[in-house]
């Protein structure tokens, strides 16, 4: 019997050992803690020559897929610094359940640590996602920036010829090389600017991707260009093949409304 | 914006469009991806 309760406090003791070893880690000085990593993903860069950017891509990769032959559907995602996470969160949920086959993820990203992070993401997607220059929408950031705290930094926008470009001739080789992709399924995601961005190439380049999901969009840029890029491109073409979903809130004309009031008085 | 690509009748073109009751651009962007990577066709390959 006291053999027995000896053989139990050693257990007991191993127990409080191995749960203070893994389960509680005690930091030394000036040590942080580990940052959480994102599960199958790697972070890949890739410089532009077109745009003259250094990008910096979110790839999220399906289970087993250094095991298996497949060329999966990609989704290219924009504003991944915003949205990749919610992107990976919820496709990995629908995949797992089999609601949607598995996919690789690319997030299109401008890089930078903390708020430089922040900054490259507010001007890469200025520059890249609206297809002509706003000069009111570029003072209104200027003045954004200088709230800030910040007035030495270069913004421009109407830069989304140039980012189609660097998609179809930089981009697209660059993951078709080194991951397994069909080709034939591609889709881009983009909301908000990045839905802009999205009918932009929608209207100048469809064939680019086979499906747009779009959310969102801004169609109020530029007194509603979108619009009129949907006409000119109806005024030669009877074909339009792609898959589009598009979304927006009911609640959203009030927040368009304000943006463009925003704008204006900038 | 879907009014008018409706009006062209495209060939080729599958077209769904949605308003989320109750949601603003700063809370739609998760009701867009779950409901749209469901609609984008992936439920008959």
């Amino acid at each position: 019997m006291k053999q027995n309760i000896c053989k139990l406090s050693l257990l007991i003791c191993m127990f409080h050992i191995c749960h203070g070893t893994i389960f509680s880690q005690i930091l030394q000085e000036n040590e942080s803690p580990p940052r959480i990593t994102l599960e199958r993903t790697e972070i890949r860069l890739l410089h532009s020559e077109i745009v003259g950017q250094d990008f910096e891509l979110y790839v999220s990769l399906p289970n087993n897929y250094s095991k298996s032959n497949t060329n999966y559907p990609v989704i290219f995602v924009l504003d991944p610094y915003r949205d990749f996470l919610i992107m990976k969160g919820i496709s990995d949920v629908l995949a797992s359940s089999q609601i949607i086959p598995e996919v690789i993820l690319v997030g299109i990203g401008y890089g930078g640590e903390g708020f430089n992070a922040f900054i490259n993401y507010a001007l890469g997607r200025l520059r890249d996602y609206t297809p002509v220059q706003d000069t009111a929408k570029e003072e209104w950031s200027r003045k954004a920036a200088e709230n800030l705290g910040i007035d030495d930094i270069n913004i421009i926008s109407g830069g989304s010829p140039s980012f189609l470009e660097f998609i179809r001739k930089e981009l697209f080789p660059f993951m078709e090389s080194n991951y397994h992709i069909n080709s034939k399924d591609r889709m881009l995601s983009g909301y908000s600017d990045g839905g802009l961005f999205g009918l932009y190439v929608l209207f100048h380049d469809p064939d680019l991707f086979d499906k747009y999901l779009i959310g969102s969009p801004s169609i109020y840029y530029k007194d509603g260009i979108l619009l009129e890029y949907e006409s000119n491109y109806a005024t030669t073409h009877e074909d339009l093949k792609a898959e589009v979903f598009m979304s927006s809130g009911e609640l959203e004309e009030v927040t368009a409304e304000n943006i463009k009031k925003n704008e204006q008085s900038a | 914006m879907s009014n008018q690509l409706n009006s062209r009748n495209y060939e080729n073109l599958k077209l769904n469009t949605i308003i989320f009751e109750n949601e603003s651009h700063e809370t739609c962007y998760p009701v867009f991806i779950n409901r749209g990577l469901r609609e984008l066709n992936y439920d008959d390959e």
